[in-house]
């Protein structure tokens, strides 16, 4: 949808799926936009450097969100939001969030 | 070049690597926490010292003929212990660009830098957007040590709440700041 502006496939999923869980780990991304590992931890270091996406620690993970403080964000997260109505159903349920709010232990999910 | 030794001050330090990286054409400022340690005299303490620059991928062919050894972006120097790190453009507090900097003079050469007042924004940013209190703190400190330009404080506070959706979020903690400074709310 908009590979072309962000350069490569990576890039625009990684950017979609914080957009639409505004928060996330490498891990859910790699497993929810079905990608690797690798790719996606590469991918996130090179947004964070650039100051686009930042990571704060969390236990024993780091979550990522858009960068609150960079100048570009509202038109980034304007671009990114309306991209994600223009993809097919089966696609959006890709970055569909999970579930956030609390759920007690034990309790079948 | 000023030769790095362990009692290379930060000033010192941020000059020197300042030099180096103009001699080879390459412009920087340093941001970050390093800024609110000149600003407090050193009452805040950091060893990083953080610079923007848009020439990144040349930054380590200037700075390693000085000594400098490289992990990433990361560079350190075996005569002292603080920490350089390079950082991409744009050079912005938030959703304002930075045009104006301070320059800083010392034996070892000078360095451009963030002035006091957007010192103080840049601090007050990451209170505003991550609820960071040490960053309140840091704003404080530099806001009661140099002279800062409160209006203009004010007048980013509103506009920058009012880009991100966070005006009265925004507001309210600058009353905080304000408190703090010892203003009447």
């Amino acid at each position: 949808m908009v590979e072309a502006i962000f350069g490569n496939r990576t890039a625009e999923k990684v950017l979609l799926f914080l957009v639409k869980n505004d928060q996330s780990y490498a891990q859910e991304i790699a497993n929810r936009v079905k990608l690797s590992l690798n790719l996606v931890q590469r991918q996130l270091k090179r947004f964070e450097a650039a100051g686009i996406i930042a990571g704060q620690v969390r236990g024993r993970m780091r979550f990522f969100s858009l960068n609150p403080r960079y100048p570009f964000t509202p038109e980034l997260r304007a671009l990114l939001s309306k991209a994600l109505t223009f993809l097919p159903a089966k696609e959006q349920a890709m970055y569909d969030s999970q579930r956030r709010r609390p759920r007690k232990s034990g309790k079948p999910l | 070049m000023k030769e790095i030794s362990p009692k290379t001050t930060r000033a010192e330090l941020a000059s020197i690597v300042s030099e180096a990286l103009r001699g080879h054409g390459i412009d920087s400022v340093l941001v970050g926490g390093s800024v609110v340690s000149l600003y407090s005299k050193g009452k805040y303490v950091t060893h990083d010292l953080d610079f923007v620059t848009a020439e990144l991928k040349r930054v380590r062919a200037a700075l390693e003929p000085a000594g400098f050894e490289f992990v990433g972006r990361l560079a350190s120097h075996v005569s002292t212990d603080y920490i350089l790190d390079f950082v991409a453009p744009p050079l912005a507090i938030g959703n304002k660009p930075i045009e104006k900097t301070s320059l800083k003079k010392n034996r070892a050469g000078s360095f451009r830098t963030l002035t006091a007042t957007d010192c103080v924004l840049d601090r007050l940013a990451s209170y505003y957007f991550w609820n960071d209190e040490q960053a309140l703190e840091q704003a404080v400190l530099v806001a009661t040590m140099q002279k800062i330009d409160m209006a203009e404080v004010e007048r980013w506070t509103r506009a920058e709440g009012t880009v991100v959706g966070a005006a009265t979020r925004f507001v309210d903690k600058l009353k905080i700041f304000r408190t703090r400074l010892g203003e009447r709310p």
